[in-house]
């Protein structure tokens, strides 16, 4: 079972990594072609050398030699501007794989549903989509270019090599039991597979070093980001020592690991196989000569094509690691892509939903998946409520009650496990998410802003919205006049450096970005909590004013908000405590009163409320 | 404070060109390499040596070469010198491979003193270069700037042997013949031509490249942050085309770049082959003639060499974009480690006294940016174990007094002392260990709820833990996670609720069992009923420390005993909250407002509160609310406003029907705030009713 999937998983990254060069198959195979012709255009020289050098001892320095001369130099440009174009091929073709695959990446990743954004850390996707990508790439060009130009011109050696094998006087020479033995071609028949096992041997060793190298990587960068991000609270506790020994100690382990897969580069195996390949040929060619059956031009030329050919020692060790490595980053790619998404879109969408009509919550149960994927803990357990059509809500509760839980299954940001959230009528699960949002909209908690000017945040809502719209939502959010006080007004970048906004003017911001998509249905999750009274009055007015006749939910921790609403739904631990009316709530539920009493101006309200059921 | 403004302005993170000198850095580089003396030592011995078999190893070949075509060898001779080759080969094997081999420890070693040196700076850094960089990019200075370092050290360790190489080939070229030496000098030109254009243009390129490259990683580092927000409003599809654009450009610069690269190669390759051919032509013109003055042997050398010559050109070539991008790391670390501290131990710094305790503002001025003041001139005391409340709108500067106390940043003038021990002459540490801040921003680290909470006090058992949260009311929402105490916190908490993520620096904070405590909106995102056991529990625990508490809300400062009220930088009110409230002034205003929404069922109620005070003030008839036990100040002053007795609240109902409609909507059109002149048409409408 294990093997199988580990099966699948190899197979598919594999595709993965050659994707980029199957896509344009004819592109390839020409650089191949090509790749190939421009070895053998960089072999010759090798070998007209030989011929020159005989020329040269026994005709002297004739037209012939000459020619010669002027052949090499020619067949040097030629493999110039060759190369040139094999170069191009693959620049192009891994290139815009690269570009894709990132695209790509991104767009898997947003597709993907909130479950999966809450299970894989971000810092762990944003290296991935840069570094594992980027890695491939590498492994793609230039490590396979180099590695498909280094076996032609181990090919073609040998080629070389076995045509003068079959020289006259060489046939022949060596004999084994009436046998002749055509050594050069043995020397390259079993050196080259010798080198290259011993070649693929040293690169798989690197492959769990640089395994646990990339995952050294991540834990380094995760502890600096997490010390920086939080340098205010090291600072308050200071702990500034501790976290350096902390950072040591990572930093160290990390050192360890650089030093492994640095010394992986020494003592590479395969080099002293060519080594002893060049002697091999060195002493039968000298040999050879000395009895009179081969020329020293032909020895000089097995010398240069054989010395040639360690070149390559130096470059092949980077590149097979390059190519292993990017096979493991593809593995970590692949893996990410393969996420099965517990979301689905429904195939037919449920059509004529009236978004202002009742919204029901019916024996709904749901938990988040955690990483470890032991999570037993339901965010809202059997949790049910009719929300009547057009009423304001509000939700309370303590923390981690799971009243944005609520507000995140309205929008279809999770499916419930159990049960289901109906909105006139039809369960959401049948909406495409696409849909669901463009009739919600959500002012989170926590508020985020891109960084892009005030006009163009606002306008993330609904990207039509003319500068009269967007304005109109600002004044709307009580937001107009900041705005118009800073530098540039709406044109003010935010979230650039220096340009920091109070809490409170990020949540008009936020709402003024979800008036302008004019939802059906409003979701507010505590997001006047930074907002000075009187300027929430405002905004709450004019909200109303905006939602008349459509449903909206509030997350609150105010009482007047509260007494205003319709409807009051309390919730702990996700589940249900009461819902009713503020007045009923005061009469028929204990933990309301409780939770009531304890907001300021309280006081007052319950003096004129009387008891029922032997509270107090 | 010169060098505090001076410091971090300068760190700019694209920075065109370097603002070092190629010497002082590669000095710095050097430098660290020293610490491996032995190593390098050893390593270079190794390498010249290596080096030097590797030039030798050549002339076997032309000997051999030689003594074959004389004919006279015998087979010994033959056998000898492959031999000789063999041995030649494998040693110079070995000696490049224990070379690397011992020099990755040192280029490792190298990178992570680096790195723990660049981290160490980063986190004593001025807090204004954290604020004002985006958190990642600080990170690259540890990772990937030091990684590009270890890229270049290789470089330069290889550097001087391929100097060697290149230095001991041609004095190998010249003793077999100056003629071909010269003659292999016609490379020169074109690898010139090479370097000379991977300096410029490409320099350039690779720029360009690498910006663009970092655009797209900052979008998609932004965009997954606010992935909420695409799918909530349904623009997942325009980010993308958003990146895309970035990507296109990135693709545009990287292929440029990589066209450079592939052109280089096989350029270097044509020129050494031209090489070959011209010492071919040359030495052949030698060779031959009837007075040879060159063997076949030594031709064969000289083609040999020229290709010799060209490999360690070609790789000084490479090298140099790595030195470069290296050398420009190193000058972006510099930054860092260049930078002063504003902010350190003075020489006679002297731990915090054990005796010495509340907190003394004397005409503090602090600005972040030169020229605009954040706090005026600010003076106030908290005196040992009493609790001081500080409120005003947002930016009033309330969190800078926060930041200055724990010694973020000196005052520009004026100073802070905790006893009468000046903060500049307290030891930093000793300073933090009696002193703690809730900051307003919860930040939660990456590990389990139990580590974050004992970060403020390592040696807390987990009983200890429990208990303090049992006792904030945070144990029984920890006790049902996934894995309790030990579930595993991501990214600051995003598997948590905004609530509990603060529950948890609280816990935090009071584990830590600090001598000062600093509250800044430390309960904003609980509700009123954990907001009231969190208050208990400080109650319980900290009820004698001295305490400064932030707060929005006024529930938060309930037991402060004095309130001191921020605008604009400058204290414009104090005193208690009795007193506060008799004064018509800043606080009265933002109690009313807020108590106006956080408000009971209608406004007009509210309104009858204040008239009926109003009335009560002037009128001489003294409002006596009749206080139950146990209520605390903060209730007793809501009450005095808004009539905590049934006695009152029937005089309310009474009263609120004397006011005349108009002046309720205006003054709830004003949001709930009176002017004095509503004030005054109030009293007068309760008089004429008074009268009737
Ligand atoms: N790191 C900084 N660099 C520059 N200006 C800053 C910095 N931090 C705060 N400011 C500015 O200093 C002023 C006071 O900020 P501060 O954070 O002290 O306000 P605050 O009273 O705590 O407000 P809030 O109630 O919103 O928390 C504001 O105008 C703010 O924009
Ligand atoms: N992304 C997540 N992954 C795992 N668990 C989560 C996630 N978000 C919330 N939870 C858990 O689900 C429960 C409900 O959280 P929710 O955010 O709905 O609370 P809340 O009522 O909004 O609280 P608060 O008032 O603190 O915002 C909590 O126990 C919380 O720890
Ligand atoms: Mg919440
Ligand atoms: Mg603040």
């Amino acid at each position: 079972m294990q093997e199988d999937n580990d099966t699948t998983g190899r197979s598919s990254a594999f595709r993965y990594m050659l994707g980029g060069l199957a896509r344009n198959p004819w592109v390839i195979l020409g650089a191949l072609v090509l790749t190939v012709i421009s070895a053998l255009v960089m072999a010759l020289p090798n070998v007209i050398l030989g011929q020159a050098i005989n020329i040269l001892t026994t005709a002297g320095f004739t037209t012939d030699f000459i020619n010669l001369v002027i052949e090499i130099a020619v067949l040097a440009l030629i493999y110039m501007g060759m190369y040139f174009v094999v170069g191009y091929a693959w620049a192009v073709v891994t290139l815009r794989w690269e570009r894709d695959a990132r695209q790509d990446f991104f767009e898997a990743l947003q597709e993907f549903s909130m479950t999966f954004h809450d299970v894989i850390d971000s810092k762990r996707l944003l290296s991935v989509a840069m570094q594992d990508i980027n890695w491939v790439r590498l492994s793609l060009n230039p490590a396979l270019r180099n590695l498909t130009y280094s076996i032609a011109s181990f090919g073609i050696t040998a080629l070389f090599l076995m045509a003068y094998d079959l020289t006259p006087g060489l046939t022949g020479f060596l004999t084994l039991g009436g046998f002749p033995i055509p050594v050069f071609t043995v020397i390259m028949i079993i050196g080259t597979p010798l080198y290259l096992w011993f070649a693929y041997r040293y690169a798989n060793a690197v492959e769990p070093v640089r395994r646990s190298r990339s995952e050294q990587m991540e834990t380094l960068t995760s502890v600096s980001q997490g010390v920086f991000r939080g340098i205010e609270v090291v600072r308050a506790f200071g702990k500034e020592n501790s976290e350096k020994e902390k950072f040591q100690n990572v930093s160290q382990e990390y050192k360890e690991l650089v030093t492994q897969e640095g010394r992986l580069a020494a003592f590479y195996i395969p080099a002293l196989v060519l080594i002893g390949m060049t002697t091999l040929a060195f002493f039968y060619g000298g040999y050879a000569v000395l009895a009179g059956v081969l020329d020293v031009g032909t020895l000089t030329s097995v010398l240069s094509l054989l010395l040639s050919l360690q070149g390559f020692n130096f470059m092949l060790p980077r590149m097979l690691l390059m190519l292993r490595g990017g096979y493991v980053n593809a593995q970590r790619i692949v893996k990410i892509l393969n996420w099965e998404d517990p979301m689905e879109e429904p195939l037919e969408e449920a059509t004529d939903v009236d978004w202002r009509n009742d919204i029901v919550f019916d024996n709904v149960s749901f938990k988040y998946i955690s990483e470890n994927g032991n999570n037993d803990h339901y965010a809202l357990k059997n949790f049910s409520i009719r929300i009547p059509a057009g009423s304001r809500v509000a939700l309370i509760g303590g923390p981690g009650g799971g009243k944005s839980t609520v507000l995140k299954l309205l929008l279809r940001l999770y499916d419930p496990n159990d049960g289901q959230v109906t909105v006139d009528g039809v369960d959401l699960r049948n909406v495409r998410t696409s849909t669901v949002r463009d009739h919600v909209g959500l002012v989170e908690q926590d508020i985020f802003l891109f960084r892009m000017t005030v006009k163009e945040n606002i306008a993330f809502g609904n990207t039509d919205a003319s500068q009269e719209e967007v304005v109109e939502a600002a004044k709307r959010a009580q937001a107009h006049e900041f705005i118009e006080e800073l530098p540039k007004g709406y044109d003010s970048m935010i979230g650039e450096r220096g340009m920091t906004l109070s809490g409170g003017q990020r949540q008009r911001l936020a709402i003024a970005r979800a008036i302008i998509q004019d939802p059906q249905i409003l979701l507010l999750d505590d997001s006047v909590s930074a907002v000075d009274a009187q300027t929430e009055y405002k905004l709450r007015q004019a909200l109303d004013e905006v939602m008349k006749g459509r449903t909206s939910v509030t997350v609150t921790q105010r009482l007047r908000t509260l007494l205003e609403s319709d409807l009051v739904i309390m919730v702990d631990k996700g589940e249900l405590v009461a819902a009713g009316c503020h007045e009923d709530l005061l009469k028929t539920s204990k933990e309301y009163r409780m939770i009531f009493e304890k907001l300021p101006g309280a006081e007052a309200v319950l003096k004129q409320v009387p008891v029922q059921g032997g509270v107090q | 404070m010169a060098h505090r403004r001076g410091g971090p302005g300068r760190w700019d993170r694209e920075k065109r060109e370097r603002s070092r000198s190629v010497g002082l850095l590669l000095r710095r580089l050097l430098g660290y390499l020293g610490n491996f003396k032995r190593i390098v030592a050893v390593a270079a011995v190794l390498s010249l040596i290596g080096t030097l078999f590797s030039v030798i190893d050549p002339l076997v070949l032309r000997w051999a070469i030689d003594e074959v075509f004389g004919a006279t060898t015998t087979f010994t001779i033959l056998l000898s010198l492959v031999v000789l080759y063999l041995v030649l080969k494998v040693l110079s094997w070995i000696l490049n491979s224990s070379n690397t081999w011992i020099l990755a420890s040192a280029q490792a070693g190298l990178v992570q003193e680096v790195q723990a040196d660049v981290y160490d700076h980063l986190v004593d850094a001025d807090l204004s270069y954290h604020k004002s960089e985006e958190s990642g990019n600080v990170t690259s200075r540890v990772t990937s700037d030091t990684d590009a370092l270890g890229i270049g050290i290789q470089a330069i360790v290889d550097f001087s042997s391929q100097i060697l190489l290149i230095a001991g080939t041609f004095v190998l070229l010249w003793t077999t013949s100056p003629s071909i030496a010269l003659t292999s000098m016609v490379v020169i030109p074109g690898v010139l031509f090479i370097a000379a254009m991977f300096g410029t243009v490409g320099q350039r390129i690779m720029l360009a490249s690498r910006k663009a490259y970092g655009r797209v990683s900052g979008r998609i580092a932004e965009d997954l942050s606010g992935v909420q927000i695409a799918k909530a409003f349904n623009r997942e599809d325009e980010l993308a085309d958003e990146l895309e654009e970035l990507n296109e450009e990135a693709y545009h610069h990287g292929f440029r770049f990589m066209m450079l690269m592939s052109a280089m190669q096989p350029m270097m390759r044509a020129i050494g082959q031209l090489g070959v051919a011209a010492v071919l032509f040359v030495g052949g013109s030698l060779v031959a003639g009837t007075t040879s003055v060159l063997t076949v042997g030594e031709l064969f050398l000289g083609v040999m060499l020229v290709n010799r010559f060209m490999w360690p050109i070609l790789g000084l070539a490479m090298m140099a974009t790595q030195v470069q991008a290296s050398l420009a790391a190193m000058d972006r670390i510099s930054d860092v480690l260049e930078s002063k501290r504003a902010i350190t131990d003075s020489p006679d710094a002297v731990p915090l006294k054990p005796d010495s305790d509340g907190i003394r503002f004397e005409n503090v001025t602090f600005s972040y940016v030169d020229g605009k003041d954040v706090l005026k001139g600010v003076t106030f005391e908290i005196e040992t174990g009493k609790t001081v409340a500080v409120v005003g709108h947002t930016g009033a500067g309330k969190t800078t007094v926060a930041a200055l106390i724990n010694r973020f940043y000196d005052p520009d003038t004026g100073r802070i002392l905790i006893g009468d021990q000046d903060l500049r002459d307290v030891e930093l540490d000793s300073l933090h260990g009696n002193l703690s801040l809730i900051p307003q921003i919860p930040y939660l680290f990456d590990g389990t709820i139990t580590e974050n909470i004992r970060y403020g006090n390592p040696e807390a058992t987990d009983d200890e833990i429990k208990e303090i949260c049992t006792l904030i009311g945070a144990n029984e929402f920890i006790e049902v996670l996934a894995d309790g105490y030990d579930t595993i916190v991501m990214e600051n908490g995003k598997n948590l609720s905004a609530g509990q993520r603060q529950m948890i620096t609280i816990a935090r904070t009071m584990l830590a069992d600090p001598k000062i405590l600093i509250l800044d909106e430390a309960t904003s995102r609980l509700d009123a009923y954990s907001e009231a056991l969190v208050q208990e529990a400080q109650e319980i625990l900290f009820s004698d420390r001295t305490t400064m508490v932030i707060a929005h809300r006024l529930t938060t400062i309930a037991h402060a005993s004095k309130i001191l009220v921020f605008e604009d930088g400058a204290i414009v009110e104090r005193g208690t909250h009795e007193e506060l409230l008799e004064k018509d002034g800043v606080f009265r205003r933002l109690y009313q407002s807020y108590y106006a929404h956080q408000g009971i069922d209608k406004l007009t109620e509210e309104l009858a509160t204040i008239a009926e005070e109003e009335v009560s003030r002037c009128g001489g008839r003294k409002a006596t609310p009749a206080v139950p036990g146990g209520m605390n100040p903060q209730q007793r002053g809501m009450a005095s406003i808004l009539g905590g007795s049934g006695q009152h609240t029937e005089r309310i109902t009474e009263m609120r029907d004397q006011l005349p409609p108009e002046l309720i909507e205006e003054i709830r059109d004003n949001g709930g705030q009176m002017t004095p002149e509503m004030r005054e048409r109030i009293r007068q409408a309760l008089e004429d009713g008074a009268e009737e």
